[in-house]
C-alpha cells in the first residue's frame, strides 16, 4: 500500500506518537485539569506537554497555546470569536470549507459580509493590491491560508498580515499545509490567530489542533462548559488558553501530539519540506512528459508535497478508484475547497491529488507514475 | 515547615509556574483550593514552604507569570 494523502492526514506516525497515545490511555487515565490526584497531574502533564512543544516550535508562550480537536475546530473558534457583528471579512480564492463555511455562516448569522481576494499563483504585489482594493471602513477581518490544501501555492502572510496591522483589521491564517512544512514563528508573523490541525503535517494523532493567538487577543467563546477552574463564575475563564477550551481535553490525542512536533523538531522542518518537494517534482517531471496527464500548478516554482492532476478521459473519482485498487491512495475531487479548484480551473468534478510526507519516497513517485500510466493508456 | 499557597489563575499558568521554579531549585507543588477560599469558584494553587514565598514570587514576577493571591495551608 502506498500512503500518497498526506495532505489529509500524515500516515504513518512515528513510533513514539502511537507509544506516547497508548502510554497515556494504559497509565496516566485521569481528567487533565480536573483535580489534583496522581492520575489527573499526570494527564495534566500529558496535556501541558503538548502546549509546551507547540510553543517551541512556533516561537511563543504555553499561554498562547490553544488546543483544540482539529483545524476546523480551531477556525471556527478564530473565525467566529474574532468577529464583530456586521463586519466586513476578506477571504483568498483558495480557502478550504473550514475557512469559507464559518465566513458564510457568520453573513447568514451575524449580518456579516465577504469578499473574495485573489491569490494570484502567490504574486505577492498582486494580492496586496487586491486586498487593498476590497477594503471597506467595515473590514474588520481578513482569513486566508498559508499553503493551499490542493496545490503548493503560498501566501505571503508576513506582508498580509502587516497590511492588516496597519489598518486595524484582525488577521487569521490557516496554517493546515504548512504546519511542520514552513518555518512559523507567531511573533514574527504577526497575526492575531494561527490555525492548524495536529494530524498533518505535525504528525499528531487526529483528534488534535492548535490555535496559536497573541498576546492580549479578546475573544467570544463558541463553546461553554467545564474549565476545571472559576468554575463559580457564570463566564468561561477570561484568560486564555482556558477561555476556548471547554470540556474534557484528549490527554492521550495531545501527548501523541507533543511527540510528533518533537519528531518534527528532531527531523527538521526544511528538511522535511525539501524532502516533500523533491518527491512532488520528481512526479510532476514524468507527468510533464505523458500527453494524457493535466496538471494544475508549478511545483518548480511552489516548491510543496502536493501534485494535483487529471487524466484525460477518465473523470477525477474513477481515477482515484483505479489507483486504490493498485494500493495507492490518493484523494479525487474538490478537496473540501469548491474554491480553490474554480481558480485553478480544474473543472466541475476537480481533480486527484497526491500530496507526498516523510515517509514517501522515490519508489513511491514511480509507482504512481506507471499506474498512472497503465490507466491512461487503458482509457485512450 | 509550613507552607504557602500561591493562588494561580489556570491550569496552564500552574504547569508553567510549576516548572520554572523547580527549574530555579524551589520545590512546589500543584494543589486544588477549595472554592470558598476564592472568589470564582475551584482554583489552582503553587505549595511552596513559607521561607520561600518571596524568592518564589520573585521569580514568578521576573518572568512575568502572572498569580493571584497567596494563602496559607489549607
Amino acid at each position: 500500500m502506498i500512503y500518497l494523502d498526506n495532505a489529509a492526514t500524515s500516515f504513518p506516525k512515528p513510533r513514539p506518537v502511537i507509544s506516547a497515545v497508548t502510554q497515556v490511555m494504559r497509565h496516566h487515565g485521569g481528567n487533565a485539569s480536573r483535580g489534583s490526584h496522581r492520575l489527573a497531574r499526570e494527564a495534566t502533564e500529558a496535556v501541558y506537554s503538548a502546549r509546551e512543544a507547540a510553543g517551541e516550535l512556533f516561537g511563543c508562550k504555553s499561554e498562547n497555546v490553544v488546543l483544540t480537536y482539529n483545524a476546523t475546530h480551531a477556525l471556527n473558534l478564530a473565525i467566529k470569536g474574532l468577529a464583530t457583528d456586521g463586519c466586513h471579512i476578506l477571504m483568498s480564492d483558495l480557502e478550504h470549507n473550514s475557512v469559507r463555511r464559518p465566513v458564510i455562516a457568520l453573513c447568514k448569522t451575524r449580518g456579516c459580509s465577504y469578499d473574495v481576494f485573489g491569490s494570484f499563483g502567490g504574486d505577492p504585489d498582486l494580492i496586496l493590491s487586491g486586498i487593498k482594493s476590497l477594503l471597506k471602513p467595515s473590514t474588520k477581518l481578513l482569513v486566508c491560508t498559508h499553503v493551499s490544501n490542493i496545490c503548493n501555492v503560498q501566501l505571503p502572510i508576513h506582508a498580509i498580515a502587516r497590511l492588516c496591522r496597519a489598518r486595524g483589521i484582525t488577521c487569521v491564517i490557516d496554517a493546515s499545509q504548512s504546519a511542520g512544512h514552513l518555518n512559523i514563528d507567531l511573533d514574527s508573523v504577526g497575526a492575531a490567530a494561527i490555525c492548524m490541525p495536529g494530524h498533518k503535517g505535525l504528525y499528531g494523532p487526529q483528534g488534535t489542533g492548535l490555535l496559536l493567538t497573541a498576546d492580549g487577543l479578546e475573544t467570544r467563546t463558541l463553546l461553554e462548559g467545564g474549565s476545571g477552574v472559576t468554575s463559580e463564575d457564570e463566564d468561561m475563564p477570561r484568560e486564555l488558553p482556558e477561555r476556548l477550551e471547554a470540556g474534557t481535553m484528549a490527554a492521550p490525542l495531545l501527548a501523541g501530539l507533543a511527540k510528533g512536533i518533537s519528531w518534527v523538531r528532531s527531523v527538521g522542518v526544511d528538511t522535511i519540506h525539501r524532502h516533500e518537494s523533491e518527491l512532488s517534482m520528481l512526479c510532476t517531471d514524468y507527468f510533464a512528459d505523458m500527453d494524457s496527464v493535466l496538471l494544475y500548478d508549478d511545483v518548480f516554482t511552489n516548491l510543496g508535497g502536493t501534485v494535483l492532476f487529471n487524466v484525460k478521459g477518465i473523470s477525477p473519482a474513477r481515477l482515484g478508484e483505479m489507483l486504490d485498487r493498485e494500493g495507492i491512495c490518493v484523494r479525487s475531487g474538490l478537496h473540501c475547497a469548491p474554491l480553490a479548484h474554480r481558480t485553478l480551473g480544474t473543472g466541475e468534478n476537480g481533480a486527484v491529488r497526491a500530496s507526498f510526507g516523510y515517509y514517501n519516497h522515490w519508489g513511491d513517485v514511480r509507482a504512481l507514475v506507471d499506474a498512472v500510466w497503465r490507466i491512461s493508456r487503458e482509457v485512450r | 515547615m509550613s507552607e504557602c499557597i500561591i493562588v494561580t489563575r489556570s491550569a496552564t499558568i500552574s504547569k508553567k509556574a510549576e516548572r520554572v521554579l523547580k527549574a530555579t531549585g524551589i520545590p512546589v507543588n500543584i494543589v486544588n483550593i477549595d472554592p470558598s477560599l476564592t472568589k470564582r469558584g475551584c482554583a489552582y494553587g503553587l505549595a511552596v514552604s513559607c521561607d520561600r514565598l518571596e524568592r518564589a514570587l520573585d521569580v514568578l514576577d521576573r518572568r512575568r507569570i502572572i498569580h493571584g493571591e497567596v494563602i496559607g495551608r489549607i
